[in-house]
């Protein structure tokens, strides 16, 4: 299929000089001249697909991006509270890995190139057993303990303890 | 925590009220109360924490104060969803309740 689109593309302008040299004696040495960068142009074409080894039609599939906007759009199909962070490759071929804030802190999902599917799960690496996602998400959802103030709390324990831990919980 | 804290004493938790008013209508009038007991003491205000978990009434609040909203305010700002949201010195977050061994080995992470 290559061959005849880049063909199809050139031959006009290699009639383009014929109509135009009405005067030329050797019209048909002319057009046999033009043709060779032609074919040239052609075979590297062709070679140029060649070395890719893969149909045109996949490689731009791959190559497709998901973009912040496209996620969130997608994304609003489902749920108007969720926004789109960041979207970055996955390491899943096709899937990209879009960071949202929602309601209830900030999630991780997984979108397909085209913004169609939604994939709700986790990703666990099979060599070492790594749950990927889970790893991300604490990072995510990490807090500055400094930032959290002691004063006005109720202490349960040792006041002089080193390991500190805050809870924020309902009494009812 | 209480079976935590029993078993060690390298530990202390530091409790805020985080009450999830829209599913408990009474939780933030509570929460207020044990925050104004701290006037009193610590002792006075886990007194009534404790009595609040176990589902005694407890006493008005005795005070006006700000520091529930403004804690529910930082929880909500970090998507707090459920209680207890725990809060680790290393930044690590756990939502709902965790039991102690699972608090124990975190606590030894840190």
């Amino acid at each position: 299929m290559p061959h005849r689109a880049a063909f199809g593309k050139e031959a006009p302008l290699s009639e383009m000089p014929l109509s135009e040299k009405p005067l030329s004696e050797k019209p048909k040495k002319n057009l046999l001249l033009l043709l060779v960068p032609i074919i040239a142009i052609i075979a590297i074409v062709a070679l140029i697909e060649g070395f890719s080894g893969e149909p045109s039609g996949a490689k731009e599939k791959k190559s497709g991006t998901l973009t912040v906007q496209q996620a969130n759009e997608a994304l609003h199909k489902l749920n108007k509270n969720i926004t789109v962070d960041s979207v970055a490759k996955s390491p899943i071929d096709g899937i990209w890995e879009v960071i949202v804030t929602t309601p209830q802190g900030k999630k991780i999902a997984y979108i397909d190139t085209e913004g169609k599917y939604l994939l709700s799960g986790t990703i666990i690496e099979l060599a070492t057993g790594t749950d990927l996602t889970q790893k991300k998400g604490e990072d995510l959802n990490k807090v500055n303990f400094a930032d959290i103030s002691l004063d006005h709390t109720v202490m349960l324990g040792n006041p002089k303890a080193t390991k500190k831990v805050i809870v924020f919980d309902d009494p009812d | 925590m209480k079976q935590v804290v029993s078993k060690r004493d390298d530990v202390v938790f530091y409790l805020k009220m985080y009450p999830l008013v829209s599913i408990h209508k009474d939780s933030y009038a509570k929460s207020t109360a044990i925050i104004c007991a701290l006037d009193k003491g610590n002792d006075e205000a886990l007194k009534l924490l404790e009595d609040a978990y176990a589902r005694k009434p407890i006493p008005e609040a005795t005070c006006k104060t700000t520091v529930v909203d403004d804690d529910m305010k930082f929880g909500q700002e970090k998507g707090f969803s459920s209680t207890p949201t725990i809060v680790f010195q290393n930044g690590k977050v756990v939502s709902g309740a965790i039991d102690e061994q699972s608090m124990n080995s975190i606590l030894d992470q840190q």
